[in-house]
């Protein structure tokens, strides 16, 4: 036998006891006794809280839309916010370029067209030489700064070019020996 | 007419108490219930009168002492009384009497701020072990005194495991076991769903095989 089979058995065999028969009455006139001296009961009208009898999921389903309701309608609101925003930077710029955006005039399209050509006359005079031209009066100025360079150095012209570099050279020389005895 | 009556009370409206109490509980109950909501109070009487029993049994094998049960069945009907006016009908009083009997022994345990020494006990009486008050009767005129005296040992074991519960796997076993209640009126007394109700019984009785399997192995082999 199963073990739940057995432990129903056992309890059918063994029943309730039942409490002894003379307290009974006892028992109900202590309960009489304290509900007199309550209030009567009034029947309600209608069932309190019957929606908690309602299905859990239909509850989680109706909390689940408002929370997305809120959301939208929340996302909406920034939404708007922000399209306000636009709306009010576009009328300020639309307020700015109101003049910028008439038509030009025929008479002030000519006027407008020769200012620009002596503007571009100007710009044109005022223009740096090309580089081929800067190259060439550079190169200039160097000749002349050469030929200023040989000039000076003509009271030693006398001796060549190899005299000279000896004498330097022997100048040094004398320069290293008389520095040694110094150091040493 | 069924039909009806559950949606007025699903609805709440429409279907006065005198249309709605006959169809779904007992006609003597919605009869005295009906007149105590007129005023007529002393019908209460006849309500205290058929359920005192039921109602102090169950208190006593979900506290395990008779005071204490007594106390706690009497608060019930005290309590079911002040809230007779909400009591909708969509269930047998004596359902929704367990009930309240059933939070006042949770409300006792509140009290008391620790858990009872034996909360349910079977079996005779016994000077050895008079703490438990009990609640089956195991005494059988017939039986043998050798069947009498096992009888009372495996009496005293299951109470001994039945104390070492759970409280809601307690109350859900003795009220199907013990009381005989169907797992649905489990339900709707202990406020929980019928596949709650089954895992508590199952657990329970889980945990009473493992404990009186050595004393009664002769039986279910």
């Amino acid at each position: 036998m199963e073990f739940t089979a057995w432990l129903t058995q056992w309890f059918a065999r063994h029943p309730l006891k039942a409490p002894a028969e003379e307290h009974s009455t006892q028992y109900t006139l202590e309960v009489m006794q304290q509900v007199k001296a309550l209030a009567r009961p009034v029947p309600s009208p209608r069932p309190t809280m019957i929606w908690l009898t309602w299905p859990r999921l239909g509850l989680a389903t109706a909390c689940t839309s408002l929370l997305v309701l809120l959301a939208s309608v929340s996302l909406h609101v920034s939404t708007m916010y922000l399209a306000r925003a636009a709306m009010k930077d576009a009328e300020v710029l639309e307020e700015f370029s109101e003049g910028v955006e008439e038509p030009l005039a025929v008479g002030e399209a000519e006027t407008l067209t020769k200012e620009l050509e002596l503007h571009d006359a100007m710009v044109l005079a005022e223009a740096q030489p090309s580089d081929e031209q800067w190259i060439e009066q550079n190169l200039q100025v160097l000749d002349q700064f050469d030929d200023s360079t040989t000039h000076e150095t003509t009271p030693h012209a006398g001796t060549d070019a190899g005299t000279s570099e000896e004498d330097l050279l022997n100048d040094l020389q004398l320069f290293d020996n008389a520095e040694l005895p110094t150091t040493s | 007419m069924e039909r009806v009556v559950v949606r007025a009370i699903a609805t709440g409206r429409g279907v006065p108490w005198s249309v709605i109490l006959p169809a779904i509980m007992d006609a003597s109950d919605a009869q005295a219930i009906q007149a105590v909501l007129r005023g007529d109070v002393d019908r209460y009487a006849e309500l205290v009168e058929k359920y005192q029993g039921p109602a102090r049994r169950l208190a006593l094998s979900l506290l395990g002492n008779d005071e204490d049960a007594k106390d706690v069945s009497q608060e019930a009907f005290v309590s079911a009384y002040r809230s007779l006016g909400r009591f909708r009908g969509d269930a047998k009083f004596s359902t929704w009497l367990y009930r309240i009997v059933v939070n006042e022994c949770k409300d006792a345990y509140k009290r008391r701020a620790h858990q009872p020494r034996v909360v349910a006990s079977v079996g005779e009486p016994d000077s050895e072990q008079d703490g438990p008050t009990l609640f089956i009767d195991v005494h059988d005129p017939a039986a043998s005194p050798g069947d009498q005296l096992a009888n009372r040992e495996l009496g005293r074991r299951l109470s001994r495991a039945i104390e070492e519960l759970p409280l809601k796997q307690r109350t859900a076993f003795v009220l199907h076991h013990v009381h005989g209640m169907a797992l649905a009126e489990v339900a709707v007394v202990m406020g929980c769903r019928v596949g709650t109700v089954k895992s508590h019984v199952f657990r329970a009785t889980a945990h009473l095989r493992t404990t009186l399997t050595p004393w009664v192995r002769e039986e279910i082999t």
